[in-house]
């Protein structure tokens, strides 16, 4: 985990992101505030020597966008423990990321993804980053006169075609939510697809500034089925795989809606690495470049003389201990 | 075989596995043979790899991975909401959850009313949606003995014809949703053996949209 987190933390450092740190606990009331944020709910709590009552950190982000101020652009990385509850138990959660706090920019919003893209591809060269704009998806929605808003946004990110047509009021949404779930992911084919499907210059505004972003980064694929909760999430959203991981091992995006939230008058993008759920693939297998074999004769001298030369030049080394019946 | 090139499939026991295992040979692709006793649980064919599983479990194989893809009533998915894609409505396995009670039953708004079932959520949900209050009993099979023996007021359960309910002097008081067979798929093994998941679900949705 050390492997993979150091050199996330590194690759963040060297495009400007300066480290965060935080203490393990806050007060209870930032996160009560903005559960629907956090990917569980449960929290681990206590009472402090004034009285507060206090939080393990279930979340980085919260902690980051409340120290920001207005109009001052900043940019974090963190590699920090995260408290959760998963699967009805406590849990020490490992997660790396970066924010970008002020408004980003186009540029600004194409960095974040190809720091995300460069995550992924440093812990598998198998991996896929998957893009989307909510800002679309909510164009579409109002096209296609959705009823039930928060419900079609759960169905879209199930690729669930049916059964966001049947909350769909409009004849058109057929044609529109059907093309969207079934676009191509090259960002260049899934652009033309979405104009195809342009009913006038604000679709086609939120279309072109949106791929403007994603056409920076090789490697983006399109996937309208991303999707972030929109009550904190306002523009552009991410999710990246690897290969043998069966969940998604990134996630983030614009976070306009969370900054409102919070009282802040601008915007903000980043993401979260879980390096939790990476298990084997967070750190190579140990093999050293020498083994030192002894058995219980042997003089521990000649044997701890063996793994210090190794390690002095600069190898790896493993001892042994061989079994009489061997 | 290149295990990027298999697909993993969990199919539910039973008599929905088999319509489905029909359906796929239908759609060309040799479907996983059921060898009587359902001991076997593992089968090879044509680049797919069945497994026979516990209904219920099939969404816990394709979230964790272990399974590519699954077939599972939306019963189960509406009650377990776990992460996955829902591909696709096979039109299999057509049926509904309903609210149930014994003939004759007459609500009253002022009491809790207790309700057995299995589908704990979906039943909350439902009941919430009403602002309707509600004690609710987590049971695991014949549900329909609750209203009878006085454990609870209405059930709520799957309902196909409705016969079990009259044989056992209940009846249908409100529908709550409908429930037909999915397809679902894990998101990642969808990332990265894309071809193969889209060419069987188009495949299996030309038969069962017949």
């Amino acid at each position: 985990m050390d492997n993979v987190s150091g050199a996330l933390t590194s690759l963040y450092r060297r495009c400007g992101y300066g480290r965060f740190r935080m203490s393990k606990f806050e007060e209870y009331g930032l996160y009560s505030e903005h559960r629907a944020f956090l990917p569980s709910a449960g929290m681990i709590t206590f009472t402090d020597t004034d009285g507060r009552l206090m939080a393990l950190k279930p979340d980085v982000t919260l902690s980051i966008v409340r120290g920001s101020r207005d109009g001052v652009r900043s940019k974090y990385c963190y590699n920090e423990s995260v408290f959760r509850t998963v699967n009805g138990r406590f849990t020490e959660v490992e997660q790396a990321g970066l924010e970008y706090i002020g408004d980003p920019d186009p540029v600004c919003l194409s960095e974040v993804l190809l720091l995300a893209y460069l995550s992924l591809r440093r812990i598998s060269n198998t991996c896929v980053l998957d893009v989307s704009d909510l800002r679309i998806l909510t164009a579409a929605a109002k096209r296609a006169d959705v009823s039930d808003f928060g419900l079609f946004v759960k169905r879209i990110g199930q690729k669930n075609l049916s059964g966001a047509l049947q909350l769909c009021r409009n004849g058109c949404a057929e044609k529109l939510v059907g093309g969207l779930l079934g676009a191509p992911s090259e960002p260049a084919e899934a652009e033309k697809l979405l104009y195809s499907l342009s009913d006038g210059e604000e679709w086609d505004g939120t279309v072109g500034s949106f791929f403007r972003v994603v056409r920076a980064v090789d490697g983006c694929r399109f996937d309208i089925s991303v999707v972030n909760d929109p009550d904190y999430y306002s523009g552009l959203v991410m999710q990246g795989y690897v290969e043998g991981v069966p969940a998604a091992v990134l996630s983030g995006g614009e976070y306009g809606n969370l900054m409102k939230k919070m009282g802040k008058n601008n915007s903000a993008a980043g993401f979260a690495v879980y390096l939790d759920r990476l298990g084997g693939k967070s750190e190579p297998a140990f093999e050293p470049d020498r083994t030192v074999f002894y058995g219980k004769d042997d003089d521990p001298s000649a044997v701890i003389g063996s793994i210090r030369r190794a390690l002095e030049e600069g190898g790896s080394v493993m001892s042994v201990p061989v079994k009489e019946d061997d | 075989m290149d295990d990027r090139r298999i697909l993993n499939l969990a199919l539910p026991k039973g008599r929905l596995g088999e319509d489905v295992c029909a359906a796929l040979s239908d759609a060309g692709y040799c479907a996983a043979q059921s060898d009587g006793d359902g001991r076997k649980l593992i089968f090879d064919g044509d680049g797919i790899r069945y497994f026979w599983v516990k209904p219920s479990d099939v969404p816990v194989y394709v979230e964790r991975g272990a399974a590519d893809l699954g077939v599972c009533g939306s019963d189960i998915l509406l009650e377990s909401e776990p992460d996955v894609y829902e591909l696709a409505d096979l039109h299999r396995g057509v049926c509904r959850i309903a609210v149930a009670a014994k003939k004759g039953f007459r609500d009253d708004p002022g009491k809790t009313l207790c309700v057995a079932t299995k589908f704990k959520n979906v039943a909350r949900k439902y009941f919430d949606s009403a602002g309707r209050q509600t004690d609710i009993i987590k049971l695991n099979g014949s549900i329909e003995l609750a209203p009878i023996l006085g454990l609870s007021d209405v059930i709520v359960d799957i309902v196909e014809t409705g016969a079990t309910l009259r044989d056992n002097g209940l009846e249908v008081i409100a529908d709550v949703v409908p429930v037909s067979a999915r397809l679902i798929a894990n998101k990642s093994a969808y990332k990265f053996k894309t071809d193969l998941i889209k060419a069987l679900q188009a495949a299996i949705q030309t038969v069962t949209e017949r």
